[in-house]
Parts: C-alpha cells; structure tokens; sequence
C-alpha cells in the first residue's frame, strides 16, 4: 500500500465505473440525435469539473500557500535588518492584489442590485489587473523570441551551412526553403488578394508557379495534421471502447451486468 | 413559396431545422420558444396577424446579431464604396434580407426593434465570445465590458471595418461554413438556397460516425491484428529512449503533467512505458501541473506504472522518487520562476507538506534539473515550457504528447530543442518495444485490440474520402 494506491473502497470503484458507462452512452447517443441526454451529461460534466476545479484551488494553493502561511505568522513583514521578508511579498501583496479584484466584483454586484452608484471599487481593480496582463504579455512576448523565434530562426540558418554537408541535408534545406517560401509567396500574393500584378511581367510565371507548389504544400500539411488528429480522436474512442466493454470484464460491474441480463 | 421547416436561432441567426432542440451552431436551447409560431413567422405574415414576440422565459434574443458579429452582415463581403451610406458601420438601419440567411422581415426577433416596449429595460448584447466555455461545452460567459469600460457609450466601430475587401470576403467565408447538425437545410428548405457545394451530403455524417463505430466494435471484438503487427514508426522515440536511459540514479527530472482525463485514454498509452522506464532508472521526479486534473491523472498513472516496475524499483521509498508538486496556477506568467527557482515556485506539495528538505527540491536548490518531460495533450504546453523554463534551466527536453500535437512541435525536434518525442499510441507502442518490456497477456490482447481497431479506423476513412470524392467530382459535372 503506498500513498498513490486508492483508500476508496471497492464498492465506490464499481459505482464509478457504472457511472462513467452510463454517461459515456449518454455521450455516444449523439449519434443518433441530440437530446437532453447528451446535454445532461455534458453539463453535469462541466459542473463537477467547475467544482473540483474550486475545491482544488483552495485546498492546493490557497490555504496552503497563501492563508495558511499568514495566519501563522502574520506580522513577519520585515527581518531585523530592516528588509522586507518573503512574507511581504508571496503573502501579503497577492492577498491584497486578490482582494482589490474582489472589490470589482462586490462593486459590479452592488451596481446590479442597487441600479447607480460612484463606480469608485471598480476602478481598484486596475492595478491587479495591470499587473497581471503586463506580466503575463512580457513573459511570453520575451519567451517566444528567445524560445521559439531566435532557435527556429537559427535553425533556418544552420540549413545554409549544409553545402558541405550531406546530400539528404543539402535536399531537406532546399526543399524547406522551396516550400516555406512558396507557401509564403501564395499567402501573400496567390489567389487570396490577387495583387500578383505588382510583379513584373517576366516574373509572373515563375513566382505563379512557386505559389501553385506553396499552395499544394500547405493542402499537404492540412492533411497530415488531419491524419494525425484523427489518429488521436480514433484512439481516444478505442480506449474508452476498450475500457469498457473489455479490459473491465472481470470487475464487478460486468458481473453485475451479466447477472442482471441472465436473471440471476 | 416558403417552406416552414427551418427558423432562425435567436442566439446567433442560423437556420434550424424545426425539431432541433439546441442550436447546431452555437447551442442555445431552442424548445423555449414557440416553434409552431416562430414556423409561421417565417412565411411572409399576412397584415392583420400579429407581430411574433418571444417568450419572457425564452433565451434573450440579441439586439442584432450583426452589430457583434459582422460577418453576418449580409455586406460583409461587398467593398466599403459599394456599401449604401446607411448600412456602413454606425448606421441604425436594418439589415437587407440576403438570400440563404434569416431576414429580419421573416424573424422579427433579429430585428434591432423588435424588443422596443416602453416598459421594457434595452435589449442587452450579445454575449461577447472571449470566454467560450469550458471545452466548448457551456454557453459563453457573458463578460461584462462596463467593467472595463464604464463611460463606453454609442455605436462602437468594428476593427474588421478596416479590414481590405478580400480579407473580408475570406473571414466571411470561414466564418460562415457551419454545417447544420442532423438535417440538410437545402433539402428541407428550398428557400434557404445553399448550394451544393455547401454542405450537401455532409448531413448525412450520422452515417459515417455510425460506420465508424461498427467497424471499431466489429475490429475490437474480433482483434486480428498479427503478433508482430507495428503502427508506424515516428522519429524520436529512440532519442527520447536513449536520453531517460542515459540518466544517472537520482537523477531529478521535472515533469509538466500537461494532460487531464479529458486525453487519458491516448496519453496514457504513450506516457506509461515512459514513466516506467523512469522508475526503473531510480530517477526522482517532480510532478506539476497547470491543469486540475492533472495531479489526479499523475497519481493514478504513476500507480499504474509502479506496479509494472520491477522489483528493485518499487524496494525505493515512493518519497524519495516523488514530489508531487500539485496544482500550479497562473498560467504564462508562473513558468519563468519555474525555470529559475524551482524550490521557491514548489513549497508545499499536494498534501500541503513543505518539500523544502525533500531530496529531488535540495538538488533543484544548487542545479537545473536532468531532464524536463513534458507530458502534453496540447501543442501550446510544449511552447509554454521550451519558451519559458527550458530556455531558464538549459535541460533537455523529452515530450510524450497527443499524436495531434505532433506536427504542430516537430520543428523543435528538428531543432534540438526537443531531445525526444514520443507521440500517440503508435508512439508508446514503439517505446514499449524498445524497453523490451514482457506484456502480460491482457496488455498484449488490449495492444493488438489498438492497432486493429487504428486499422479498421483507417480503412473506414478511406472508403468514406474516396465515396466523397467520387461524390463531388460526379456533383461537378453535372451540367
């Protein structure tokens, strides 16, 4: 027995297995048509994620990281030195930055209730707000340029370098480029706008066709991913098949099933 | 003559059929309202009938649908000189009827003043769509933008106004090729006049999901796939095989559980030969994740994959292979810390137990951890992690993700940014084979039922795409 095993009792296993078989059929039917059944499911699915979703939040970072820590010590705000203590800053600020968002929303629910009034709470809710958008755009604006654009843009680079290298190299950094700028060049100025007039005369063949090869390419790559999101959904549908009318034949619930179809 | 099988939604103005119970396009309950009268409605009303009124417990219609939605507008596609000056944006006057959408002269509720009562408070807007639900599942989150912008007042003007004709005319196009669900509105409204290249026969994909469903049953009940039959083999899976195998005992690994219940029934079948080669190599590991589900789905793969561990890996105390790091909110804005400080972003686990004096947190203390392994049923958790705490830490990166995020992250493969990439089920299987792993009998009977029903998958989307071919290109020769 280790802490991962389940202290649910066997009985509350069967029950969650009869449930998710119901409400799995109750997903399924939509083959048929959509009814109330599918949507019951749907939206008892919806509730109790919502509502784990709550519980998780409290007990998970809440309490202890955020309530639990503060009630504990509430007043470690500065060390004897003078400098402001992690309390300050992990404890002390999110509460308050939490707090101001909540004033918004008490002052949205007075408004609604109340029908007028200064909305005076609201505007305190700027300040999390502010810092939660400007922390959230400058984390990702600075990850994807040293994360995603500067490797990739290097990587293109690096394809340059393959003259010397292998043939196959030399072919894959070549038809990269091909197709890369080929579907550039269609997004650009293919069909869509239509602007391929701007283009001198001589060229208009060339960059016709290096767009009708962008084009096929992006149709090919729409494919593939196609291919490989049904490949997902596919296998999804095969587990929860599996999961239910094979690798669970020897639980309870089939048991039950089975006795109940055969009359004893 | 008008047929009387179809009606407008009054959440979003597309055309139903007259059963439906939900919108198929955006799902708004639709028995609220009276279909016999909204039936009659949609005829040309005589003079002396009475205006249709929705119900007071029917859903409240928007006041139009095209003031927050342009592409609705019947002129979307049509360029700004070519628009009369009352219909371009700000103007107050109703909408034309266009042929194949609910006018406001047959569906008085589209109509900006259908509502106009002198008792009656304004009709409110349409829900704007920036919180769509969860999974899509629920009506959107009606967001309350006096929040934001309390002295906002008037007509405001479309940021898609500026946009160029052309660009207009594709969004309307995109946005404007929803199959109805369950019934062909072509066929059951002549009036509607969609034409055969919108959609016709795609109502009869009930059929397909039908056929697909038999032919998955019919291949898992008599799985014949061969003992030796192998899905395709992606590249990568070796690589990430070879870089868990190169770890040394202790090794601490920090693992982004990015995928729920929701994706279990695939991620689980790539991720556990993965977890298991950990355990087997002693490795400790560190288990968050930004999803809720995602601690509980850790916990019970982890189980099953202890037990599949040999013996020498389960003699070590579960503390001291893992920290379960629980639930981490904030989205972007909580990796950066992550991939600095992973101590201080960790305090407590799921049981709410400082870790601080955990093995796997003292190393993080002085050193980046050995591996980051991503476990990810979307692409966008992969980007999170190479952009935010990769290029923080310097670890490689090995990723077991959904076969439908493979194409989406195979750049950073090719890029060495991903050491290893281990995808879908075709992914698992390859590094179950690789790990030389001894399947019980019902693993080896669950794993052939996988790859058979794949197969019969496959073969049923074939036939369907060729039958649909054939079906369009004899549609298009037709005179």
């Amino acid at each position: 027995m280790t802490p991962l095993d389940s202290t649910l009792p066997p009985i509350w296993e069967n029950l969650g297995l009869l449930i998710g078989f119901v409400f799995s059929l109750f997903i399924l039917s939509f083959v048929i048509r959509d009814s109330w059944l599918v949507r019951a499911a749907q939206y008892l699915l919806v509730g109790v994620t919502l509502a784990y979703t709550v519980v998780l939040v409290w007990s998970n970072v809440l309490w202890p990281r955020l309530f639990l820590p503060l009630l504990t010590n509430p007043l470690a705000l500065f060390d004897s030195g003078g400098q402001p203590t992690d309390q300050l800053w992990v404890g002390w600020l999110p509460l308050a930055a939490g707090l101001l968002l909540w004033a918004a929303g008490i002052d949205h629910l007075r408004q609604r209730f109340t029908g007028s009034g200064q909305p005076w709470l609201r505007h305190l809710a700027a300040f999390p707000l502010a810092l939660l958008v400007g922390v959230g755009l400058g984390a990702g604006v600075a990850g994807a340029i040293q994360g995603t654009l500067l490797p990739q843009f290097w990587r293109a680079g690096q394809m340059g370098e393959s003259l010397a290298g292998a043939p196959s190299l030399l072919l894959t950094g070549l038809l990269t480029l091909l197709i890369t700028g080929g579907a550039l060049l269609h997004l650009h100025s293919g069909q869509a706008t239509g602007d391929r007039q701007r283009f001198p005369a001589p060229l208009r063949p060339v960059l016709s066709g290096w767009a009708w090869l962008g084009q096929r390419a992006l149709w090919l790559a729409a494919g593939v991913i196609f291919a490989r999101v049904f490949a997902s959904r596919i296998t999804l549908l095969i587990a929860r098949l599996d999961t239910l009318f094979f690798s669970q034949q020897a639980s309870d619930l089939w048991r039950w099933l089975l006795a109940l179809v055969g009359g004893g | 003559m008008t047929s009387t099988s179809t009606f407008g939604c009054p959440h979003c103005g597309k055309p139903n059929p007259l059963a439906a119970t939900f919108c198929g396009a955006c799902g708004a309950y639709l028995l609220g309202l009276d279909a016999a009268e909204m039936t009659r409605k949609s005829n040309p009303p005589a003079d002396d009938e009475p205006v249709f009124q929705p119900r007071n417990d029917a859903p409240t219609p928007p006041s139009d649908p095209a003031q927050t939605q342009p592409w609705l507008r019947p002129d979307f596609d049509q360029p700004e000189s070519e628009r009369p000056d009352s219909e371009r944006p700000g103007s107050e006057r109703p909408n034309p009827p266009e042929r194949g959408r609910p006018s406001p002269d047959d569906q008085p509720w589209l109509r900006a003043d259908s509502d106009a009562q002198p008792t009656d408070p304004p009709p409110r807007p349409a829900p704007q769509r920036l919180v769509g639900g969860l999974q899509g599942l629920i009506e959107p989150i009606e967001i309350d933008q006096s929040l934001f912008r309390p002295e906002s007042a008037g007509p405001t003007r479309s940021a898609l106004d500026d946009l160029p004709y052309e660009t207009r005319r594709e969004l309307r196009q995109l946005f404007a090729t929803d199959v109805p669900i369950l019934e062909d509105p072509a066929q059951e409204n002549p009036e509607v006049g969609l034409s055969a290249g919108q959609g016709r026969g795609l109502w009869r994909r009930n059929w397909i999901y039908g056929l697909l469903l038999a032919a998955l049953l019919l291949g898992l009940w008599f799985a014949n796939a061969t003992p030796d039959s192998r899905p395709h083999s992606w590249p990568g899976v070796s690589a990430a095989y070879s870089a868990i195998d190169s770890l040394s005992a202790d090794a601490v690994v920090l693992v982004n559980w990015a995928y729920d219940p929701s994706n279990a029934g695939e991620m689980d079948l790539a991720a556990l030969p993965v977890i298991e080669h950990l355990l087997e190599k002693g490795a400790r590991l560190l288990v968050v994740s930004q999803l809720p589900g995602g601690p509980a789905t850790a916990r019970r793969l982890i189980a099953v994959a202890r037990t599949g561990a040999s013996q020498a890996a389960l003699s070590r105390q579960l503390g001291d292979t893992l920290v379960e790091g629980g639930y981490l909110p904030g989205g972007v804005a909580s990796l950066p810390l992550l991939g600095q400080a992973p101590v201080q972003s960790v305090p407590v686990d799921m049981q709410g137990r400082a870790v601080g004096n955990r093995a796997a947190i003292r190393a993080l203390a002085t050193d980046s951890p050995a591996l980051l392994l991503i476990l990810a049923a979307r692409s966008e958790e992969v980007q999170r992690w190479i952009e935010q705490v990769q290029s923080l830490d310097d670890a490689p990166i090995v990723a077991v993700t959904s076969a439908a995020v493979d194409p989406a992250i195979r750049p950073y493969v090719d890029s060495g940014q991903i050491v290893g990439l281990v995808s879908g089920y075709a992914g698992g299987i390859e590094y179950q084979t690789l790990m030389a792993d001894v399947l019980t009998t019902s693993g080896q009977e669950s794993q052939r039922r996988h790859i058979t029903g794949q197969n019969w998958a496959l073969v049923v989307l074939l036939l369907v795409v060729a039958v649909g071919s054939l079906a369009g290109l004899a549609e298009r020769r037709e005179p």
